[in-house]
């Protein structure tokens, strides 16, 4: 992470510049001695400042002429390196999410993941290239309401133990437009045997499923590692996260999940270091900036991660792009 | 002495050099940071000036206004690199409005466009196409079971209750199965049964006899109904005869083989003025069975059936072995190898081959379909095995391979064969 300096170095430089001119000149003058050496860089030190100034001062003005708008980046511009993340080869992929507190962005990251895979994902049939349809199962909440999502129809189908899953199950997503095909799990569905009798149906009928877990806990992780081919714990640079994080670490390095979970940290800000504690105990972690204009697009249920001119969704696309590579295609726009 | 004024300003000189001259950052940091900005991943390589935003539009304004604002950027990074990073920032932004015009093209900027204008969604469709992007899935359709109409249980169960107050009919045997009455098989050894004793080591102990026997069961094999002509057959016994003395001795040898064999192999010959042939009805054929099944599914296209499965692995574990694999001795023995009669042998045997291929492929392909694409991976091994000339079958492999995710070699076989990269 490169964070910014603010600009106070250039006043402690201009200020030990005159101490140490004012300095110089004393101790030579008090010494007594011949000036030679003041004497001698008399004309040259006159001759460069001039040039250095006049230089200074035309560069400012080339600066004048072409810029007349100084971009707006607040206090600094956090730049992330590109996330080093496994890769997941499984067909289709079960990816779920969890948050390592209430709040850290689970839920949101679930929905652009799935709508980032089926809008820049592709697959071939035949040799022609389609759109993978994945299917996106969304804890109850605001972001939820915002869709227009109901749990209760799913609640009934699964509690009602009815057989026939698939044939009841799939008439109850509801289709995104970006292809994308969204339920809504609450709170009483979210057992293992629900959460596995809808993975087994899921992904047989669809090209990628991405579960949002809610807040992580144990009984998650011990879900994962059946059923799981990757795990994002979605945690904040706050000590709530690094206590879950910490829980989790070894649950995962117990149930041999550590080469299948990722920690992503969510709305990073530049003075704001992540707590190495949060990643300390997983092989993977990657971070998303924060970014005020996520949260307006979450409010209107938008995601995010189709404006690639903000940086929290461009670092999406190139976790996406490691995690599934053979997925998202060829033909992005180029996010570096 | 009083110190010299004029000194002073000499080294607040010297000062302002350094000042405006040498970078206070990292030459390491400085090409990263600058690389960045190039790109556009920041807007500003080494930090934000004082103030951002609007500047004046008077020229004379503007230039004050950036004095004022950028003059700590150009102590903190020298003058020279501070030039760099205008430049990497005049890149940067060029680079981003690149980048954004690229985006408002493609599928994302599209989806984003009339999620918030709200368009409907075939002007998404249209957009999308017009830019030869394919369109995102429709909703997931799944095809509801078949409805099958079946009288009501409580019809079958009266029907039975009524069977049970009649008197039952008397008990009869079923028919017995229908056995064939000579059980050939050819596929890597030599039997011909029939009740359970194999009739071919009373053939091979006539050399003559038997490779006429043989030969007409190769042409039978090679095309069911083909007949062989007398004259051909003499050409092939008695190659340096006379046509008069050789017809005499094939009317020899057909009459032997008609008196000398066993009577169930004897039964299949028929022999017709200027040929002769095998009548193999009622018998069980090894060869045929496995041509006939590989007709049937290049016919089909596929194993259209779950019940042909096994008799595709049957005939697959048959159709390895060799036809007539002691040809060359019979012949030898027979016509001291000198004839071409080997070569409806071998026609047959690349019949046999070949079908081998289209059983391997047909099992493979069923596997596939049931979504077991681990269990078709031995078999299309197998068939490119046998066939590496055949980049179709190099192709379902890699796509098998990349099934179960052995994406490596997937890879190194689409390489070998010189097949495209999967999307």
């Amino acid at each position: 992470m490169a964070a910014d300096r603010t600009s106070l170095t250039a006043y402690w430089w201009l200020a030990a510049v005159l101490i140490a001119a004012g300095l110089i000149w004393l101790g030579e003058g008090l010494r007594g001695e011949p000036r030679v050496l003041a004497h001698a860089l008399r004309l040259p030190v006159l001759v460069a400042v001039l040039v250095a100034a006049t230089a200074a001062l035309a560069v400012l003005g080339v600066r004048a002429v072409r810029v007349r708008h100084l971009p707006e980046v607040g206090d600094g511009e956090l730049v992330l390196p590109s996330p080093s993340l496994p890769a997941c080869r499984a067909r289709p992929p079960v990816l779920i999410v969890g948050g390592l507190e209430v709040g850290a962005g689970a839920s949101t990251i679930t929905f652009n993941l799935a709508v980032l895979l089926a809008t820049l994902g592709e697959l071939r049939k035949d040799d022609r290239p389609h759109r993978p349809r994945p299917v996106c199962l969304l804890r109850a909440g605001a972001l939820a309401t915002a869709l227009g999502l109901d749990p209760h129809p799913l609640e009934d189908r699964l509690i009602g133990g009815r057989s026939g899953l698939a044939q009841g199950l799939l008439p109850l997503a509801v289709r995104h437009p970006s292809g994308c095909e969204l339920l809504c799990l609450s709170e009483r569905v979210s057992a293992p045997e629900h959460v596995w009798a809808l993975v087994s149906t899921l992904r047989r009928q669809y090209d990628a499923v991405v579960i949002d877990a809610g807040v992580a806990g144990l009984q998650l992780a011990n879900t994962a590692a059946e059923i799981a081919d990757l795990l994002l714990l979605v945690g904040l640079a706050s000590p709530a996260s690094v206590d879950g994080a910490a829980l989790l670490a070894d649950q995962m390095w117990r149930i041999g999940l550590e080469q299948r979970a990722i920690v992503v940290v969510n709305r990073l800000r530049t003075d704001e270091p992540t707590p190495p504690d949060l990643t300390a105990g997983f092989q993977w972690s990657t971070a998303l900036p924060d970014e005020r204009d996520v949260a307006a697009y979450d409010l209107r249920a938008i995601p995010w991660v189709l404006d690639l001119r903000l940086p929290a969704a461009r670092q999406l696309v190139r976790a996406g792009r490691r995690l599934v590579p053979w997925l998202l295609s060829k033909r992005l726009p180029d996010v570096a | 002495m009083w110190p010299d004024p004029a000194d002073l300003m000499t080294w607040l000189g010297l000062g302002l050099l350094l000042l405006l001259l040498p970078p206070k950052r990292g030459p390491r940091r400085i090409a990263a940071r600058l690389a960045e900005t190039s790109w556009g991943e920041r807007h500003y390589a080494f930090g934000p000036p004082i103030r951002q935003g609007r500047l004046a539009d008077a020229l004379s304004e503007r230039w004050l206004q950036l004095l004022q604002r950028e003059w700590p950027r150009v102590v903190e990074l020298g003058l020279p690199v501070y030039v760099l990073a205008c430049l990497a920032e005049q890149r940067g932004a060029r680079h981003r409005r690149a980048l954004d015009a690229a985006w408002a093209r493609s599928p994302a900027g599209l989806l984003l466009d009339h999620l918030t204008r709200v368009g409907s969604e075939a002007e998404l469709q249209a957009r999308l196409e017009e830019r030869g992007y394919p369109p995102p899935p429709a909703k997931l359709a799944i095809t509801p079971p078949r409805e099958y109409l079946l009288p009501p249980m409580s019809w079958l169960r009266d029907w039975h209750r009524d069977r049970q107050e009649q008197p039952p009919p008397p008990a009869t045997q079923p028919p017995p199965a229908a056995r064939p009455r000579l059980e050939i098989r050819t596929l890597g050894e030599i039997r011909l049964l029939a009740d359970g004793e194999d009739l071919a080591p009373a053939l091979n102990r006539k050399p003559v006899l038997g490779f006429i026997w043989y030969y007409l069961l190769a042409v039978h094999a090679r095309r069911p109904g083909d007949r062989l002509a007398r004259a051909d057959l003499g050409d092939e016994l008695y190659p340096t005869y006379r046509p008069p003395e050789q017809r005499k001795k094939v009317r020899q040898r057909i009459s032997d083989l008609l008196d000398d064999l066993p009577a169930l192999l004897r039964e299949c010959v028929r022999v017709e003025e200027d040929h002769l042939r095998l009548d193999l009805s009622g018998c069980a054929f090894d060869v045929r069975a496995v041509l006939d099944l590989a007709d049937q599914v290049r016919r089909e296209g596929a194993l259209r059936a779950a019940a042909l499965l096994d008799q595709a692995h049957d005939a697959l574990a048959r159709a390895s072995t060799e036809f007539l694999p002691p040809w060359d001795e019979i012949e030898r023995k027979g016509t001291e190898g000198r004839g071409v009669a080997g070569g409806v042998v071998s026609e047959v045997r690349r019949q046999v081959d070949a079908a081998h291929v289209t059983l391997l492929l047909a099992i493979a392909d069923w596997y596939l379909a049931q979504r077991q694409p681990q269990r078709a991976v031995s078999y299309l091994e197998d068939g490119l095995r046998l066939r590496p000339d055949r980049p179709e079958i190099a192709h379902r492999l890699a796509m098998a391979y990349e099934q179960i995710g052995q994406l490596g070699r997937a890879n190194r076989i689409r390489e070998e064969f010189g097949l495209g990269q999967a999307g």
